[in-house]
């Protein structure tokens, strides 16, 4: 059963966390805030805050002690439930509570609309686009590596708040995992103490290691056009190190796609 | 000359099998679960097997210290167990009634065991499973006490919460303590008064990925006194063990008398049956249980296990596992150290697990295993092993040989 806060949290830290690097690979979306300066914090009822930092079409993502520097000025935007938010983040019309820079509300209505247009051109087009977009090239790149960077992100947060997702985190041993894809992007997921958390590129000193041959095993796993035993017997993705990290973060994997789907 | 294995055929096979069995191979015997890292020094189909060795599909022989993951004692295809087996299968297998065979390994396997009664069906899992429900039937309580990081099979209540397929109400009755930790039973027995049905647990704690861990001194007899004293019903979970520690069982081998336990693997030497063996003061609750499977009174593997339970006792095959284990550590041992390395060997001798020092996250020790297994001899990386009464000392000159080119194929990577 999908948990809303879960759902909530996975919104604010593994999907709208995605702008950081939409800004960067997609021309539209780094167009929209040139020249503009602004940070926007999103604070969702009991779930952990966040804020997209935007400097001259550049973004950066802020959370935890970054966050409480980074915010400073910032709009806010307070949802007074996570079942709000994610009606919004579904399409739904929701109205957040606005405080702190609200003479910048327009840039919520405007600019921030046109990223979230387009992070959804790249994260959920629709089954005709998808057809003919994954033909090409750069846009099959930026669309496995979103979606990667979204499901590992989703991962943690399952780990974190998921009634179940956190007893699977409590069985892991503390480390950290380095996923990879060969001649690709990585993303680290580091274990402590039952606590989760993941950033975009992997670790020097892995405990465990995650090894995707190429993009197009990534975009078939997360599509669930291939299972991961399946692509690791025919040595596609490989695994080593401390497997029992890697077989819990398994089966959080497993929990991705019902919050995602 | 050091020849590796390649292996083209297991490769094709395994690319057919893709298409029309999940995960090409599943389960603890498959690329995934069996923890080939990597994958492509590990043969995938076996072709044929002879006492201590299979030769997979392409050809390439290997020394087998993973024994079928237990089954595999006596050797394979051993020549008594199979002449039974051919014998009773000729005479009559799977019929409407049982065959008279049933009785007789019924017999060998009370007074081999020291039990009242034997109930046969096929796998572990079926037989840990029947002693759970037969607890609960005989004392009408639901909890099952069993130790963290324990196996007793699939079926749901025996995974974790978390598991693909496994809702929080097949694990809700399940409670857990530390392996050797006889307070937290009695916590628990004070927390739950008069609703723990059973206390179920291998004889000693052998997981995967961790060092194996014997009893400590009157473990086994606190636990005893504390089911005895509180009505609760001490399931000896001896799937693995059973037969290698003590041909009595393992409740034997450390001194206690289970009220029940489960035997399968070497029970037969590969023959697929599986026992449940208890006390005649649960002969009644076994008996209320609606229990059956379609092939579970098949003769073949009854004539099978009548076939190696004798003659294992006939050979004392226990007394040559032990010799055998002893042997080959003591060699793989001395390797590692010429080599610059430490092995870590834990666990009961004759099923050891191994891993090396300095190695925290098992890098190295995964890439040693897979440079032996591509020289022939078939290690696994995080599971314990067995040794089976076939191996000869030629056999762990082989071994040592092969883990000693293994140690210099890693030299210039760990």
């Amino acid at each position: 059963m999908m948990d809303v806060k879960t759902k909530a949290g996975i919104n604010l830290h593994a999907v709208l966390r995605n702008i950081q690097e939409l800004c960067d690979i997609d021309e539209t979306a780094g167009n929209a805030v040139k020249g503009k300066k602004i940070t926007v914090k999103f604070s969702v009822k009991g779930c952990e805050p966040m804020a997209l930092a935007f400097d001259d079409g550049k973004c950066v993502y802020l959370r935890g002690d970054a966050l409480k520097e980074g915010a400073k000025g910032a709009l806010k935007l307070y949802f007074s439930s996570p079942e709000k938010f994610n009606t919004l983040v579904d399409g739904g019309k929701v109205t957040p509570i606005p405080s702190g820079a609200i003479t910048k509300i327009g840039f919520v209505l405007k600019e921030f609309n046109i990223l979230t247009e387009r992070l959804a051109h790249y994260l959920q087009p629709t089954e005709a686009e998808k057809a003919e977009l994954l033909t090409d090239k750069t846009y099959f790149k930026d669309n496995t590596t979103l979606l990667a960077y979204t499901a590992f992100h989703a991962l943690a947060e399952i780990g974190n708040t998921d009634p179940i997702g956190r007893e699977i985190a409590r069985r892991m041993p503390d480390g950290n995992i380095s996923i990879e894809v060969k001649n690709g992007p990585s993303i680290g997921i580091s274990v402590k103490g039952g606590r989760m958390a993941a950033q975009i590129g992997g670790f020097e000193k892995p405990s465990a290691l995650m090894v995707f041959d190429n993009l197009n095993v990534v975009n078939d796993v997360l599509n669930g056009k291939t299972d991961v035993y399946s692509a690791m017997g025919m040595g596609l993705f490989a695994i080593s190190g401390l497997i029992p990290l890697l077989d819990n973060m398994s089966h959080l994997l497993g929990f991705v796609p019902k919050y995602l789907g | 000359m050091d020849k590796l294995n390649v292996y083209d055929k297991s490769r094709s096979l395994y690319n057919r099998a893709l298409k029309c069995i999940p995960q090409g191979v599943y389960g603890h015997l498959g690329p995934s679960n069996g923890c080939m890292i990597p994958v492509d020094y590990y043969p995938i189909f076996s072709q044929k097997a002879k006492g201590a060795y299979f030769w997979d599909v392409d050809g390439n022989k290997f020394l087998d210290y993973m024994c079928a993951y237990g089954p595999n004692i006596l050797g394979y295809n051993d020549e008594d167990v199979d002449k039974a087996a051919l014998a009773q299968l000729k005479k009559g297998n799977c019929t409407t009634i049982p065959d008279s065979v049933l009785v007789d390994f019924a017999e060998l396997l009370t007074d081999t065991t020291g039990k009242d009664w034997a109930f046969f069906a096929k796998n572990g899992g079926d037989v840990t499973a029947l002693s759970v429900l037969t607890a609960r039937a005989a004392t009408g309580r639901k909890k099952i006490v069993m130790v963290k990081g324990g196996y007793h099979g699939v079926a749901p209540w025996m995974q974790k919460l978390g598991y693909a397929g496994v809702v929080e109400e097949d694990v809700g009755n399940n409670l857990y303590v530390h392996w050797n930790d006889i307070k937290e039973f009695e916590d628990l027995i004070s927390k739950y008064p008069g609703q723990i049905a059973a206390f179920i647990s291998t004889p000693y704690y052998h997981p995967t990925f961790e060092d194996n861990k014997l009893p400590a001194e009157n473990y086994w007899k606190g636990i005893r006194d504390l089911c005895t004293k509180h009505g609760i019903v001490l399931i000896f979970d001896d799937i693995r063990c059973g037969f290698r520690l003590n041909i009595a069982g393992s409740d034997a081998h450390y001194g206690v008398k289970a009220d029940l336990i489960t035997f399968c693997k070497a029970i037969a030497n590969g023959y697929n049956v599986s026992a449940l063996c208890g006390v005649d003061s649960l002969k009644g609750a076994v008996s209320d249980v609606f229990y059956t499977g379609s092939y579970w009174m098949s003769a073949e593997p009854f004539a099978a296990g009548v076939a190696c339970i004798n003659k294992m006792k006939r050979e004392n095959t226990i007394a040559t596992l032990r010799f055998t284990a002893d042997k080959l550590h003591g060699g793989l041992k001395e390797v590692a150290k010429k080599n610059g390395r430490e092995i870590v060997i834990t666990g009961e001798p004759v099923m050891w697990y191994m891993r090396h020092t300095n190695d925290e996250n098992f890098f190295m020790h995964q890439a040693w295993v897979a440079e032996c297994v591509r020289r022939g001899v078939f290690f696994a990386n995080h599971h314990n092993h067995f040794v089976n009464s076939a191996i000869t000392d030629e056999d762990i000159a082989f071994t040592l040989d092969v883990a000693d080119r293994a140690y210099k194929a890693i030299k210039d990577k760990f």
